[in-house]
């Protein structure tokens, strides 16, 4: 009921379909797979609401439509209707492929058979009601139907790994040297206050609009390489660049970020040394209160043992 | 790599999104991980992963492998496709280098054995080393015989029998046997000497006195070779045990052959499929006093030495200068095959007449020198080939056997007359005989002069 509400309200969407709709449909072999021309169209009409704009331009419009893997997308709907002859091509070019790409996210046998297991019970989507709900309906198309498993793989994974560090018993923890590690994000969460009383406002405001004026991808470079530990390879991956691109890069936003933090410090009034020396604190330092600290020390014990037993108001024997 | 500061990390990190906040779904994702997503949404997608890190994580999970090479060779086109075309050259070249030494070496084999015949013969499954060292060696056993002194057939007739084993042999396992023998100035009767050596290394022995027997000798192809073992030669003495460790291809050696002819023979014979063997053989094996007699115990019944027949007093012991030397001479001065091919072997039969073969001991051709006299040794030293017998024989040729000319071994009043028992050529200068008399000479020029031992003056 949504999907019609949002078709009737993307008119603009059905006229920059309408030319060539024919052509995808016959491009996406849906009669195959028992889809009918005009399901396809509504298919197409439902993508392109959920992605494009009320007023986005026509010519954008074809082009997104153009865009889409509409052989795919109709094998993918097929198979969410459960029309036999689809699911057969479908286990034909996915079944091997998707234990593979488990393999390749898990590193691991058994994991890898539990995931694609596990994705192929949510791909046939049977619930108890005796509905069929097929995760292969949400598939719009937008990147190869190969690329769409990979990422719910990824997803799934990803979930399933969260999910299994909430669970982890109190034994394993201990296995794992949990009782070593540092303080969980709560608390440190609840020493920031008082580590950002103790930062320099100053240092706060720059950082922060120096990072701002970060582009997106930069942003995305530096939380991936220091924040996730990522390496140069598997960040260049990502943004489809060379590695020592991303090594240059990496270069350059790390001298540049410090180079314009400095100055945003001395446009705030910090001369040079201090702004060094403000930006070079650890952080970690700035979350000890070391005068709490100190106040709950116990004066220092005398190594006399005559004076000790002075103090404690014994004489020795 | 330059590090950010700490507090900048620690800024960076609370950006990021909280757990509730909304995610792409999987269709952008992998539109973003497939680079088909416009720049706008490409762009709102960054930002979105800049600041998520689950979605970073799913992003690089979901990053296909063949992707990954394909974005590196589309954002630098030019490197990889450089080096495939200056690598496919190089590849070509290498392999037409290759074609064009294999074809060089394949026509020298072919023009060896084109000229010995060997062409002729029935291909049959190629004999390896081993077993054609084994065929070689097969006749060794007839120490018992010389033992025993039982009658034997003519020392020349049993060397063309213990090669007719070999006539089965492939052509292209024959010519490369024949190089290496040629090279190396191996024939049959050299390689079971290697055996006797390697079994009865003491047995490595000289005596003035032997007479009446053929004996072989390899051409020695390589001179630098024999300069250690000619002196060494020069400094045994008889019946004294020779050092275990002497190279068994640089020692003179007293073989008994097939037909317990008594072979001297200067040993240049370097095996290349034994000399390793061989070497480290000598090294483990140490000297028993049978061996030390001359004799060798049943069990290496391969050779018997008689203790009499030594020359040498005093024993040697080659140091690894000597050894190395040896090596890095033989593998510099290894001559051109045609070269090692014409020099030929060659060998005194029991008759003390000079017979020469030029397919590596398969066939001997008689060599006409003295009718009248009766050789005992002879030695060849590339084309230079020397034989000496009795009286004071002493011919020469500068031709590979072509041509011989009678040496007149004398000084002012002294003059050669006894028997030449000994005969040695390290090089084509340096040679060195020995008479039945002990009388030894020397010559430093090629044999033009000759110079007598404090004895014989």
């Amino acid at each position: 009921m949504s999907t019609n509400v949002t078709l009737q309200s993307a008119p603009a969407l059905a006229s920059a379909l309408q030319p060539f709709c024919d052509g995808l449909c016959a491009q996406s072999r849906c009669a195959e797979w028992g889809i009918p021309h005009a399901e396809f169209e509504h298919i197409l009409l439902t993508v392109g609401a959920k992605y494009l704009a009320e007023a986005t331009h026509a010519d954008d419009a074809a082009a997104f439509f153009k865009s889409l893997r509409v052989e795919e997308l109709a094998l993918a709907r097929g198979c969410a209707a459960g029309h036999e002859r689809a699911w057969e091509v479908f286990l034909t070019r996915y079944r091997e492929k998707l234990f593979e790409m488990a393999l390749g996210i898990a590193r691991e046998a058994a994991t890898a058979r539990e995931l694609a297991d596990s994705l192929y019970a949510d791909l046939y989507g049977v619930n108890s009601r005796g509905e069929r709900v097929s995760k292969l309906a949400s598939y719009t198309g937008r990147g190869s139907l190969e690329g769409w498993l990979r990422t719910v793989l990824a997803q799934e994974f990803v979930n399933r790994y969260r999910k299994h560090r909430r669970t982890t018993s109190l034994d394993e923890e201990v296995e794992q040297g949990k009782q070593f590690a540092a303080l969980p994000q709560e608390t440190a969460a609840s020493n920031a206050g008082l580590a950002d009383s103790e930062i320099d406002p100053r240092l706060d405001q720059s950082i922060t609009s120096v990072l701002d004026s970060l582009i997106s991808e930069d942003r995305y470079v530096l939380a991936s390489y220091f924040l996730d530990g990522r390496t140069l390879a598997e960040v260049a991956r990502t943004l489809g660049v060379h590695e020592s691109t991303i090594s240059r890069r990496v270069d350059k936003l790390a001298r540049g970020l410090r180079k314009q933090i400095l100055s945003e410090l001395g446009r705030r009034g910090m001369t040079r040394r201090q702004a060094e020396e403000c930006l070079d604190t650890d952080v970690r330092d700035l979350k000890v209160d070391l005068r709490a600290r100190l106040t709950q020390e116990s004066r220092a014990g005398t190594f006399s043992p005559r004076e000790a037993q002075a103090d404690a108001g014994q004489t020795p024997k | 790599m330059p590090e950010l500061p700490n507090i900048v990390i620690r800024k960076l990190a609370e950006r990021e999104l909280h757990p509730g906040a909304s995610h792409p779904d999987a269709d952008l994702l992998t539109a973003f991980v497939e680079r088909a997503l416009p720049d706008r949404e490409r762009g709102t997608v960054l930002t979105h992963l800049a600041a998520c890190a689950p979605c970073r994580e799913i992003v690089a999970l979901a990053q296909p492998a063949e992707i990954a090479t394909s974005a590196v060779l589309a954002t630098n086109p030019s490197r990889p496709l450089f080096l495939l075309r200056w690598g496919a050259l190089a590849a070509c070249a290498a392999l037409a280098i290759s074609v064009a030494v294999l074809h060089e070496r394949k026509s020298g084999e072919t023009a060896l054995l084109a000229k010995n015949g060997v062409l002729e013969q029935k291909s049959q499954p190629p004999a390896s080393a081993k077993a054609i060292f084994a065929n070689a060696t097969r006749g060794g056993t007839n120490k018992a015989e010389a033992d025993t002194g039982q009658k034997r057939p003519a020392p020349v007739a049993q060397t063309v029998v213990a090669h007719q084993g070999r006539e089965n042999e492939n052509p292209s396992a024959i010519a490369r046997r024949y190089d290496a023998e040629a090279v190396l100035g191996i024939n049959s009767k050299s390689k079971r000497s290697l055996t006797s050596i390697l079994r009865a290394p003491a047995a490595m022995s000289g005596n003035a006195g032997f007479v009446g027997h053929s004996a072989i000798v390899g051409g020695n192809l390589a001179p630098h070779l024999d300069m250690p073992l000619q002196e060494r030669g020069r400094a045994q003495g008889g019946g004294a045990p020779a050092t275990p460790s002497a190279p068994a291809a640089t020692d003179p050696v007293i073989d008994v052959s097939v037909g317990s002819a008594i072979a001297l023979r200067r040993g240049t014979a370097h095996d290349d499929s034994q000399t390793p063997s061989a070497e480290t053989a000598l090294k483990k094996e140490p000297p028993s006093k049978e061996k030390a007699s001359g004799r060798a115990d049943a069990a290496d019944s391969v050779v018997e030495v008689d203790a009499s027949a030594t020359a040498s007093t005093t024993p040697y012991a080659p140091t690894d200068k000597d050894e190395f030397r040896a090596s890095s001479a033989q593998l510099a001065d290894l001559p051109d095959l045609a070269t090692a091919r014409q020099a030929g072997t060659w060998q005194i039969t029991a008759e003390g007449k000079l017979q020469r073969s030029l397919d590596g001991g398969k066939s001997w051709e008689s060599v006409a020198v003295d009718p009248n006299g009766r050789l005992r040794v002879v030695t060849a030293t590339g084309f230079q080939v020397w034989a000496g017998g009795n009286g004071g024989v002493l011919l020469h040729s500068w031709d590979a056997g072509d041509h011989f000319m009678n040496v007149k071994v004398r000084q002012k009043r002294s003059t050669l007359k006894g028997d030449i028992v000994t005969l040695s050529f390290p090089d084509a200068q340096h040679g060195r005989l020995e008479t039945a008399d002990h009388d030894v000479w020397t010559t430093n020029d090629g044999g033009k002069t000759w110079q007598p031992s404090a004895a014989v003056k």
